[in-house]
């Protein structure tokens, strides 16, 4: 077999990639996360159009953010603090906070069900993981607003940094966390029979 | 697609990152501060037609005080009326960007990958950051009429409104931002392919 000029040339293609090539292939590994990004941001963006209508804050905000409100008063008062709850006021004796706007985990809880939405996959997982996801979200939100009333009575000079730093950004990683093992399990195949 | 340890180390070492760059030192906040005002002031030294938006270290290294002012309203002895504002740069830009920082980092690619990540990544945050900044100015010189910077109304002004209570007043919406960054400039679709399960 010899060894023509043609193919030495169709080998150093082969070996070394054009400027073209490398672009295009760049491009087919972003676009469906650019396409995934642009899905989740319209959709975030959606959220916030209905979220931030007068609409919702005279009717569905109020709901929400009491509920957080009487749920965190039960559970403190099982461990004796005496609150009680009255809209979005919890308060004791000793300490008293207002659960504000964007207190109400919605925001992350929109956040994971964009990503979940925007995401490609069956409808069935999605489902399954919004709903789950939701549930896990809002008792985590919970145990926010019950550690930052506790940390309101014993360390109130470390309730700004608890309330803006930790819980805030924690509950980004726990949305996050919660959506790549969605992933990780929606991506995991059932091997065949033969296999 | 990854394992779940590796997944789990991801989140632990975000979280750790995260936590070692949020320590409150005032040498984060310091450094931080000097190069927002120093960003800022490029984006909004010369705001609008006839406007101007100074920065300057406010009460605490932390803090940001702002003047905003218009030019035809400045007086023959060189004084002018400003409306004057505090902004904490904490909170409106360092938190955002040692987010990205901590999930680049803890990501589970190479070392170049991250690279490259975080200098586009960095851009797209300070961009985002200084979006945010423009509609708090802009929101201050509607609150001030007398400034002449502004004169929105009807769409315009729900627009702004709409815009200021998205991204100015709550600020976690800056967050959720910077994890779609995150996810744009750290990864590519390999990443997300489909595990086989072994027997």
């Amino acid at each position: 077999m010899g060894y023509t000029p043609q193919k030495k040339a169709l080998k150093k293609k082969q070996a070394a990639p054009t400027i073209f090539s490398r672009v295009q292939s760049r491009w087919l590994q972003k676009w469906p996360i650019l396409f995934f990004v642009l899905g989740f941001a319209i959709l975030m963006l959606l959220f916030y159009v209905t979220w931030l209508s007068d609409f919702s804050q005279d009717h569905i905000q109020p709901h929400i953010v009491s509920a957080n409100a009487k749920i965190s008063s039960i559970i403190l008062n099982i461990f004796g603090m005496k609150t009680t709850a009255s809209q979005a006021n919890l308060s004791s004796p000793s300490f008293a906070v207002s659960i504000a706007k964007g207190c109400d985990a919605m925001e992350a809880m929109a956040l994971f069900g964009a990503a979940l939405l925007a995401f490609p996959a069956k409808w069935k997982f999605k489902f399954a993981g919004f709903f789950a996801g939701i549930a896990i979200l809002f008792m985590l939100n919970i145990i926010r607003v019950i550690t930052l009333f506790l940390t309101g009575i014993y360390f109130p000079k470390a309730f700004e940094i608890m309330h803006v730093e930790v819980w805030q950004v924690l509950f980004i990683l726990v949305a996050l966390g919660l959506w790549i093992f969605w992933i990780k399990w929606t991506r995991r195949e059932v091997p065949d029979a033969e296999n | 697609m990854l394992k779940t340890k590796t997944l789990l180390l991801f989140l632990l070492k975000a979280t750790i990152i995260y936590a070692l760059f949020s320590a409150p030192l005032t040498f984060y906040d310091a450094a931080y501060g000097r190069m927002y005002r120093n960003v800022a002031g490029m984006f909004f030294g010369k705001f609008r037609e006839t406007g101007f938006v100074k920065f300057r270290e406010g009460k605490d290294p932390a803090t940001t005080h702002i003047n905003i002012g218009n030019n035809l309203l400045i007086r023959p002895d060189g004084s002018a009326d400003t409306a004057a504002t505090d902004v904490n740069t904490r909170y409106l830009g360092y938190l955002p960007a040692i987010l990205f920082l901590a999930l680049v980092l803890a990501s589970p690619v190479t070392w170049r990958r991250r690279l490259i990540a975080l200098a586009a990544g960095m851009v797209l945050v300070t961009f985002l950051v200084m979006f945010k900044q423009w509609i708090f100015l802009l929101w201050q010189c509607q609150q001030y009429p007398w400034l002449k910077l502004t004169d929105f109304s009807g769409t315009s002004l729900k627009l702004l409104t709409f815009a200021n209570n998205f991204i100015s007043v709550t600020s976690s919406s800056v967050l959720y931002f910077v994890v779609a960054i995150w996810l744009l400039v750290t990864f590519r679709v390999d990443d997300f392919r489909t595990e086989k399960v072994k027997k």
